[in-house]
């Protein structure tokens, strides 16, 4: 078991430095001049020089790459080109929204998704089953800031039960921060939720075929009981592995959905760095996020381990 | 060859039973629709670029059957033009997914040594959201049609190749592989006449999530302002231009809005029916 | 005929007039029509047929355990211990599943829970029925292990169903079935999917539990012989219908029924000697057999094999270092002569699927050389190594998977030609039609697909595939093991008659015994990756040299219920690992016969009288001859 967690984690390590020398290497594969293109059209040379040098754009790549890669390593992401504010600083202030809305996110997407997806696949083909299916291929299909209009214009317009902007820090009080993330939340969580639902459901129809189930069944155990006891827990991987990659639409969506409800997090920052092509910024925020990904799916993968005594095994001999 | 023939004939036959199947023919009946709309769009309905001071912020009305924005450009004429930029995105990161995807799914799957090396990048550009790829992509190309589809294509690839990898593997262990080989079939034919045929199914499946996948990021980038430019009507910037009166004047974002969920929804849904279709297992009703 | 004999116990379980219909898209269509059975306390009834009888479907039906939405009871009463089953709620049949009617089904791979220890597994049922408490459970469990003969039972409590053998997991099933001493054990194939040793062993215990507990049992299997063995009561199913029903030696002494008949004559029997002499298997649907024909001798070699080895490296521990490599297959040596069929006769994990597969060129061995119709094969590369397959091909073990799902028969069997023929398409047309109809499919068939066939038709199929370029050899690896008795009769006579007619050489992989008798010339037993012994077919079959031959044959079934051979209780023993393989001889630890000598020093493959082969320190310890001899010596 030991030996797969290492062989795990080791075998992160590569995927890491491939996302670092993809963000490094996004300015270097740009057509034309990137000092020019991050200033825009209606910079003078000396704005277009300065930016170059505190790039270290005048240098050959492979020196930049080293001075950017110390930086990293020094847990120095460089400063933004517009405030000149260091962007650690600059995440370290927004990461608590996009934090409390990941999270609330998360909670909502898997406290309905699984229930709803195991309910639907204890009764496949009747008619609440093709109901979940259509409402899941539906939530599954709005994008997030289409579905975040639709309850803006419902939820706080027409009916005036929650705010349709803004953010209130943990600081005025977690009932306060909830009530103002729950809208941006439900938005966020539609397509998630959906795959969830649609994973589990597949997912536990089919252990609900395997033969265990049967044997279960001829003892004598009844069908809840069957269902909680044998069947989710041999369902679990599939559902665990699509939390997991969730996190990665989730993570996307956040930028969106920051910007449609004026949240001031990391996504609101990705936003507007971008058009205004604050190269450092995206450079950043891209790598925290591929490394956030990267580490929630190396612990859904430790997760397997859990669910299916067999896993070390065949994980061993697959690799 | 009488082998070809019987094969293009089975094909038709399958096309034709698909077809028979409402699950199926509705969504391509609605695509076929939305594209022969699409291209129509100049002859059909007006000049959406056409500003007219005087009919600002109309109400949805026979004359303006979606209402105008707030240059009094015909909310319809726009959107029914949006509907060019969105299908022409997700057709044509669709067939690059494909071309490429599948390329390098096949050859990870047969070669071991190649996989190795080819699945960490592949796990590397995964690992970054799509959006977010897309948008930092886009920050540095700039904002454009062309540029937006090359920049959607990228994270789209690796998603690709994964289900056709995985595939592939799985076939590569089947014995009717291994009585291939041990028929004589050469590399190049085991590949293209055996393992491939076996991989179309998920592959069209994987493709049509692509298909909505991509018309979504294109949709997202023009609403972030990173997609299509500003004069190029698509539904992400007509919602972006709305959404500053979305209070007054909600139906310029419900038209691209509406579209946009339909056309995705039905992309969808034929993804699932196919999928339903080729997956006797998933299609079984169990206990 | 369906008249049950008079007896004055009331019957445990009696069902009448059952019928069970499955849905086909809209429609129900019958699968089980109007069957009555009964099984009195104590006794054993035993449901014989082939697959689509309905057997497993009407002992479903009496648990309620049918798929529901594909499966339902359109008509029928079951009584069972005073109580009507078909009138009770769900809650009511759920308390009497596991409490009084216990189950085993086939595959003990998959019916286990596999994130689930043993022990809870076990323990679950008497806190579900007796609402014993979580320790009281355990220490039953650990009981009943104990009972099952699971070796050190303590520890296995804890152990996930992945870390034990299949017969093993067998075992537990049988404990978990039995935990609240039901009155009537059902067993849907128990031992179908293990070894015919291992078989041997489930059913003594099966025997031996049910006289101790007295307990009812039903059994369903499509092997006469398991019937012979175990049975007091048969009844035979066909097609959904039950046509014969009779105590066992009633049954096997005068069957009644045609069917009944006609599957007892399409079973092979130990003993029952090879086509060459003249043996008929008959088939259900009367095709001929084919005629006498003696070996033909001094024809040449088609295939040698020499000192063939295949090891596999295994990963394990820190970082996937290298751990003790798996020796698959250990010095092989092999000569095929032409016009014959060399068998190859081993449990599961023998090596003998390996074997084929370096034969077959499709793994490459780790020493040793293949030399096929008179070419070495080692030192060939790219298209030579290629353009050997002319002379080799292969018939696989499932003729499910073995063809590929797009494409048609035609291109099928058309593949070998396309690929190492060089013919036209015409040529190649009138080849295929050819071998369409040697091997009994008519040509109206050409342009399907395999999902559109039978099994036996598609073994058919895969058998033109494998004789379209008239090759040398053809290796056949358990080519009719998946394969209902009447279809295997049917495929092995078409194999033979092919044999007469072309002139093949056969090596014939399998575990069965009395298939093996029936079409080899030669046989060779594998053991552990080696050959313990290698002889002449009538040679083996009178005298067994090696003990665990011996033990192979002790296991196969009688197909006489007056000559049963698992009343004794047979010692828990099974196949070694083959990563741990044990030092001096490998079968020693399961051999009663074992010495000091035997674990010192490893026998070689040793020449005795008329061609015989054996690797064992005492040859023919295992007969009694030999035990007179060993004690003489002593």
């Amino acid at each position: 078991m030991i030996g797969y967690l290492v062989r795990r984690i080791f075998a992160v390590i590569p995927v890491l430095l491939l996302v670092a020398v993809a963000v490094f290497s996004l300015l270097q594969l740009t057509p034309g001049d990137p000092a020019q293109l991050i200033a825009g059209d209606t910079a003078t040379p000396e704005q277009i020089q300065a930016i170059r040098e505190k790039l270290h754009l005048d240098q050959p790549p492979l020196v930049q790459a080293m001075a950017w890669g110390s930086a990293l390593a020094h847990g120095d992401l460089g400063t933004s080109l517009l405030s000149g504010v260091p962007v650690t600083t600059l995440i370290a202030q927004r990461i608590e929204p996009t934090l409390m809305l990941a999270l609330l996110t998360i909670i909502l997407a898997v406290c309905v998704g699984v229930p709803l997806g195991t309910f639907a696949a204890t009764r496949v083909g009747s008619l609440i089953d093709r109901l979940v299916m259509l409402l899941s291929v539906m939530a599954f299909s709005v994008p997030v800031f289409i579905l975040a209009y639709g309850l803006v214009y419902f939820i706080s317009l027409k009916l005036h039960w929650l705010p349709a902007q803004g953010y209130k820090p943990l600081s005025a009080g977690l009932g306060a921060t909830l009530n103002s993330l729950m809208l941006p939340a439900v938005a966020l969580c539609g397509v998630y939720m959906a795959q969830i639902a649609r994973v589990t459901r597949a997912a536990v129809i089919e252990v609900l075929t395997e033969d265990f189930i049967r044997t279960a069944r001829a003892k004598g155990l009844s069908r809840l009981y069957v269902l909680i006891v044998h069947a989710l827990p041999n369902a679990a991987i599939p559902i665990v592995t699509i939390i997991g990659f969730g996190v990665g639409g989730l993570l996307g969506g956040v930028v969106v959905t920051e910007t449609v409800f004026n949240i001031p997090g990391l996504g609101q920052l990705a936003a507007s760095a971008i058009l205004q092509r604050d190269y450092p910024i995206i450079q950043a925020l891209t790598l925290l996020f591929a490394v956030v990904y990267v580490l929630v799916n190396l612990l859904v993968d430790l997760s397997y381990g859990l669910f299916d005594p067999r896993v070390r095994v065949w994980k061993a001999v697959n690799r | 060859m009488t082998d070809a023939t019987a094969d293009t004939g089975r094909a038709a036959s399958a096309l034709q039973q698909a077809l028979a199947r409402p699950r199926i023919l509705v969504p391509v009946l609605i695509l076929v629709a939305a594209t022969v709309l699409a291209l129509l769009a100049p002859a059909l309905i007006g000049n959406p670029s056409g500003i007219n001071p005087m009919a600002r912020l109309q109400a949805p009305s026979l004359a303006n059957l979606f209402g105008t924005d707030q240059f009094g450009r015909s909310v319809a004429a726009r959107t029914l033009h949006g509907t060019r930029i969105s299908l022409l995105v997700g057709a044509s990161v669709t067939v690059a997914a494909l071309l490429i995807g599948v390329t390098l799914g096949l050859l990870s799957g047969f070669v071991a040594r190649v996989d190795a090396v080819l699945m960490r990048i592949m796990d590397a550009i995964m690992s970054i959201p799509t959006i977010l790829l897309a948008i930092a992509l886009m920050a540095l190309f700039g904002a454009g049609v062309f540029n937006a589809i090359i920049a959607i294509i990228i994270p789209e690839v690796p998603r690709m190749a994964r289900v056709v990898r995985g595939v592939t593997l799985s076939i590569r262990e089947r014995p009717y592989i291994e009585a291939a080989i041990t028929n004589g079939a050469r590399p190049l034919r085991l590949l293209f006449r055996h393992v491939m045929p076996m991989t179309a199914g998920p592959m069209l499946v994987q493709a049509t999530y692509v298909f909505s996948a991509a018309v979504i990021t294109e949709a997202i980038l023009s609403f972030l302002g990173a997609g299509a430019p500003p004069d190029v009507p698509s539904w992400g910037n007509i919602i972006s231009e709305g959404r500053t009166l979305f209070q007054i004047a909600p139906w310029v974002v419900i038209a691209p809005g509406v579209c946009l969920s339909i056309l995705v929804l039905t992309v969808n849904s034929l993804g699932d029916a196919i999928r339903d279709q080729l997956d006797p297992k998933l299609r079984r009703e169990t206990r | 005929m369906n008249m049950l004999p008079a007896n004055p116990k009331l019957p445990l379980l009696a069902v009448e007039n059952l019928s069970v219909e499955f849905r086909s898209g809209r429609q129900w269509v019958p699968a089980v029509c109007n069957v009555n059975f009964s099984v009195e306390p104590g006794e054993t009834l035993c449901i014989v047929g082939e697959s689509g009888s309905g057997k497993s479907v009407s002992t479903l039906s009496v648990m309620g355990l049918l798929p529901e939405r594909t499966a339902r009871r359109s008509s029928g009463r079951i009584q069972f211990d005073g109580r009507a089953l078909e009138t009770l709620s769900d809650a009511e049949m759920t308390a009497i599943r596991g409490r009084d009617i216990g189950m085993i089904f086939q595959e003990p791979m998959t019916s286990l829970n596999p994130a689930m220890r043993i022990g809870t597994q076990l323990a679950e049922v008497v806190r579900r029925h007796a609402g014993a408490s979580p320790r009281t459970a355990r220490r039953q469990a650990l009981e009943m292990l104990e009972r099952v003969r699971i070796p050190d039972a303590a520890s296995r409590l804890d152990a996930y169903p992945h870390e034990l053998s299949g017969g093993m997991r067998q075992r537990v099933m049988i404990a978990m079935a039995l935990m609240s001493r039901p009155k009537l054990l059902i067993a849907d194939e128990p031992t179908t999917a293990l070894d015919v040793t291992i078989q041997a062993q489930v059913l003594a215990l099966i025997a031996e539990l049910k006289r101790e507990f007295g307990t009812s049992v039903i059994l369903i299997t499509h092997n006469l012989g398991v019937v012979a063995e175990m049975a007091d009561r048969v009844a035979v199913f066909r097609a959904g219908e039950k046509v014969e029903e009779a105590p066992v030696v009633e049954l096997f002494d005068r069957p009644q029924h045609p069917y009944t008949r006609a599957l007892l004559a399409a079973t092979p029997r130990l003993g029952g000697g090879s086509w060459r002499e003249g043996r008929v298997l008959q088939t259900i649907d009367g095709a001929p057999s084919p005629s006498v024909m003696p070996a033909p001798a001094d024809a040449g070699t088609a295939l040698r094999a020499s000192g063939l080895g295949k090891r596999f490296g295994q990963t394990t521990g820190w970082l996937g270092r290298l751990a003790k490599p798996i020796r698959a297959v250990d010095g092989v040596s092999l000569e095929l002569p032409r016009g014959q069929t060399l068998a190859i006769v081993g449990e599961s994990g023998c090596g003998k699927s390996t074997l084929a597969r370096m034969l077959m060129l499709t793994i490459a061995p780790s020493e040793g050389d293949i030399e096929i119709d008179g070419q070495a094969t080692a030192s060939l590369r790219g298209e030579a190594r290629r353009l050997v397959r002319r002379r080799i091909q292969m018939v696989f073990q499932d003729p499910f998977a073995s063809l590929h799902p797009q494409m048609t028969a035609k291109q099928i069997v058309a593949e070998p030609l396309v690929n190492l023929g060089g013919d036209d398409s015409r040529t190649i047309d009138a080849k295929v039609a050819r071998l369409f109809d040697l091997v009994g499919l008519s040509p109206a068939m050409l342009g399907r697909h395999p999902f559109e066939f039978s099994g036996g038709q598609r073994q058919r199929i895969a058998i033109a595939r494998a004789i379209v370029l008239n090759p040398a050899v053809v290796v056949a690896d358990e080519p009719v093991s998946a394969l209902d008795v009447s279809v295997q009769a049917q495929i092995l006579n078409l194999m033979a008659s092919i044999q007469r007619e072309l002139g093949l050489s056969y090596i014939f992989i399998s575990h069965d015994l009395s298939v093996v008798e029936y079409i080899a010339d030669t046989v060779a037993v594998m053991y552990l990756g080696r050959i313990v012994e290698r002889a002449p077919r009538a040679a083996l079959y009178r005298s067994p040299l090696h003990p665990y031959t011996t033990m192979l044959f002790q296991s196969v079934p009688s197909l006489d219920p007056n000559a049963r051979r698992f009343g004794h209780r047979i010692a828990a023993n099974e196949l070694p690992s083959p990563s741990n393989i044990p030092t001096g001889c490998r079968f020693r630890t399961r051999c009663p016969f074992a010495t000091e000598l035997c674990a010192a020093s490893d026998p070689a493959l040793a020449a005795q009288d008329n061609g015989h082969e054996v690797a064992c320190h005492y040859p023919g310890i295992a007969t009694q001859d030999g035990q007179a001899r060993m004690s003489e010596l002593a």
